[in-house]
């Protein structure tokens, strides 16, 4: 665990996992969303996923700088028709307090908005949404990938999220020289993917930060 | 116990509450944000006597004491505890809690200082009453008003006919006053209960083998046998941290129903011992029934907590101090938020 940390900017991000961290600290530089601190649940409590979310937005207010902050955003992966609603019960018995809005509500005082990727009206994750970015690296892409997966019959697998984390790799593998190793993530890190960062798929997620920054500068919150 | 603080016009703080106070509050807070003025604020309202702020003011590093009816001189003993110095202002500290329990200080300047000085050449006899009040009020709503009266044989304060909250303040440069301790721990030993503090003392500092209560001259103290050495010891040259805790634990048994103030708790204790020395603070605090208030700037302290906690969290709450914009306040958080920020690491000083 690494030393105590103190919020730093005036707006936090809360993600789930290093991959959805690099991604989002992506589009934040490039599509110039303003200063946002990003830390990982597991980076907070030591859980991944949203199971730690609960725990770490509890602490949030008495850690340092907490008062000087305008607003959390806390993105989840969209999982299945129910997740939203589990999530937001998590939080509640952690100290989030829901106001009329479906995905936006207060954390020791603070604007507090859940923002579901890819979309909160459409089911997935952080893989299904990157995908059309990550096909658009050439052409033909898609085809050949369902064509490899279907090969090995990985599109007879039952669980889509797990297809999609395959898909994924597939394209970083067979076109990231420089590691076929390396995860979705680290994709983003590099500058020759810069472009990635203005397709479409993301527009949804930019939209709802772009409105994060739009309701912290609202006097009603 | 107390529940609530409010604050008004004393040290740096013009206006503070603090509400969901706990059994242990741990006090946070950078240099010169008002953790010491918040102990201070305690301890001189669970008293009855306005000699406390003398007390205070020598802990501070000011023992010396000008006594003359120069209104400077006399004022200079308590100006400082007025916010920004302002003595046309009235100091006020409350505390409430539960069962209707409330208690007040009201501290103030009144207007036209008079002197009594006789008829005649004796003017050895002439007294002056100085024109600070300090106002005493309990549950009853009756206020017990004294003032300290210059003579000329020093400062005459007389003690508000009211009970104080027994409360002991463990200033952080001052040393410990041995007779004291060492009366906390004949009247333990009298009701046959000091094991309840040496034991645990023992279980943390195993080369402590007994404590006992000596004496030099006329005067009592406690020693220690330790491994190996041939003879006793005065406890204060056994080591630091045993002596620390030893005087922290006898003083919360010595303040049942009372309030103990911690300042800078953590000198003195090696990091590895702080968990199980805040749950020996927490266990014997309950026992007796005692509120703690204690400051700390150290992480390492603060982290300690997490593992007294467990289980324990209603019985804790934290209070920052902060200064912003040159106005001081405060910020009180509940036990469960305190151990969810300690758990991930969060920077809560």
């Amino acid at each position: 665990m690494p030393g105590d940390w103190k919020f730093e900017e005036r707006n936090f991000i809360l993600c789930e996992g290093d991959h959805d961290k690099h991604l989002l600290e992506f589009l934040i530089t490039e599509r110039e969303l303003g200063p946002f601190q990003i830390k990982t649940s597991h980076e907070c409590v030591g859980i991944p996923g949203i199971t730690g979310f609960g725990p770490a937005i509890q602490g949030f207010p008495a850690i340092s700088g907490f008062k000087s902050l305008d607003g959390i955003a806390m993105i989840i992966d969209n999982d299945n028709p129910r997740s939203l609603d589990e999530f937001r019960l998590q939080l509640q018995n952690h100290g989030f307090v829901p106001t009329g809005s479906q995905f936006v509500g207060k954390i020791g005082g603070k604007l507090a908005m859940i923002i579901p990727i890819p979309s909160d009206k459409e089911c997935g994750d952080l893989e299904k949404m990157c995908l059309p970015a990550l096909y658009s690296l050439w052409p033909g892409a898609e085809e050949c990938v369902m064509e490899y997966l279907e090969c090995t019959s990985a599109l007879q697998w039952k669980k889509q999220n797990q297809l999609w984390k395959a898909k994924v790799r597939c394209v970083i593998a067979g076109h990231y020289e420089k590691d076929p190793y390396k995860g979705l993530g680290y994709l983003f890190k590099d500058k020759k993917c810069k472009d990635l960062s203005r397709h479409t798929c993301f527009d949804d997620l930019v939209s709802a930060l772009k409105h994060f920054n739009e309701l912290i500068n609202d006097p009603a919150f | 116990m107390i529940d609530t603080i409010t604050i008004k016009n004393f040290r740096c703080f013009a206006s503070v509450q603090l509400s969901g106070c706990r059994r242990i509050n741990v006090i946070v807070g950078k240099n010169a944000s008002g953790k010491t003025a918040l102990l201070e604020a305690i301890f001189l309202a669970a008293g009855s006597s306005p000699d406390l702020t003398l007390k205070i003011r020598s802990w501070r590093g000011r023992e010396v004491i000008v006594l003359s009816l120069d209104r400077s001189d006399y004022e200079a003993l308590w100006k400082d505890l007025f916010c920004n110095l302002d003595q046309d202002e009235t100091i006020s500290i409350e505390f409430t809690g539960s069962s209707g329990f409330r208690r007040s200080l009201v501290i103030g300047y009144e207007q036209a200082p008079q002197v009594l000085l006789p008829l005649g050449d004796d003017i050895s006899a002439s007294q002056f009453t100085i024109p600070i009040s300090f106002t005493y009020t309990v549950e009853d709503g009756k206020p017990y008003k004294t003032s300290p009266i210059l003579t000329q044989k020093g400062l005459k304060i007389d003690v508000a006919p009211l009970p104080p909250i027994k409360a002991l303040f463990l200033a952080s440069q001052v040393p410990f006053h041995a007779q004291q301790y060492a009366a906390f721990f004949s009247q333990l030993s009298k009701q046959r209960k000091q094991h309840r503090i040496i034991e645990p003392l023992q279980t943390e500092f195993p080369f402590i083998k007994e404590i006992t209560l000596e004496t030099e001259g006329t005067a009592s103290v406690l020693y220690a046998q330790i491994d190996d050495l041939p003879e006793k010891i005065p406890v204060a040259l056994s080591s630091a941290g045993v002596h620390k805790l030893l005087c922290i634990l006898l003083g919360i048994a010595a303040q049942a129903k009372g309030v103990v103030l911690i300042d800078e708790v953590e000198n003195g204790f090696y990091f590895d011992r702080l968990p199980s020395i805040w749950k020996l603070i927490l266990d014997i605090s309950k026992e007796y029934d005692v509120q703690v208030f204690a400051t700390t700037h150290s992480s390492e302290c603060l982290q300690s907590l997490a593992t007294a906690m467990e289980g324990n969290n209603a019985d804790f709450s934290l209070i920052r101090t902060i200064t912003e914009d040159g106005i001081h306040t405060t910020e009180q958080f509940d036990g469960k938020t305190l151990l969810a920020a300690l758990r991930q690491h969060g920077e809560i000083r």
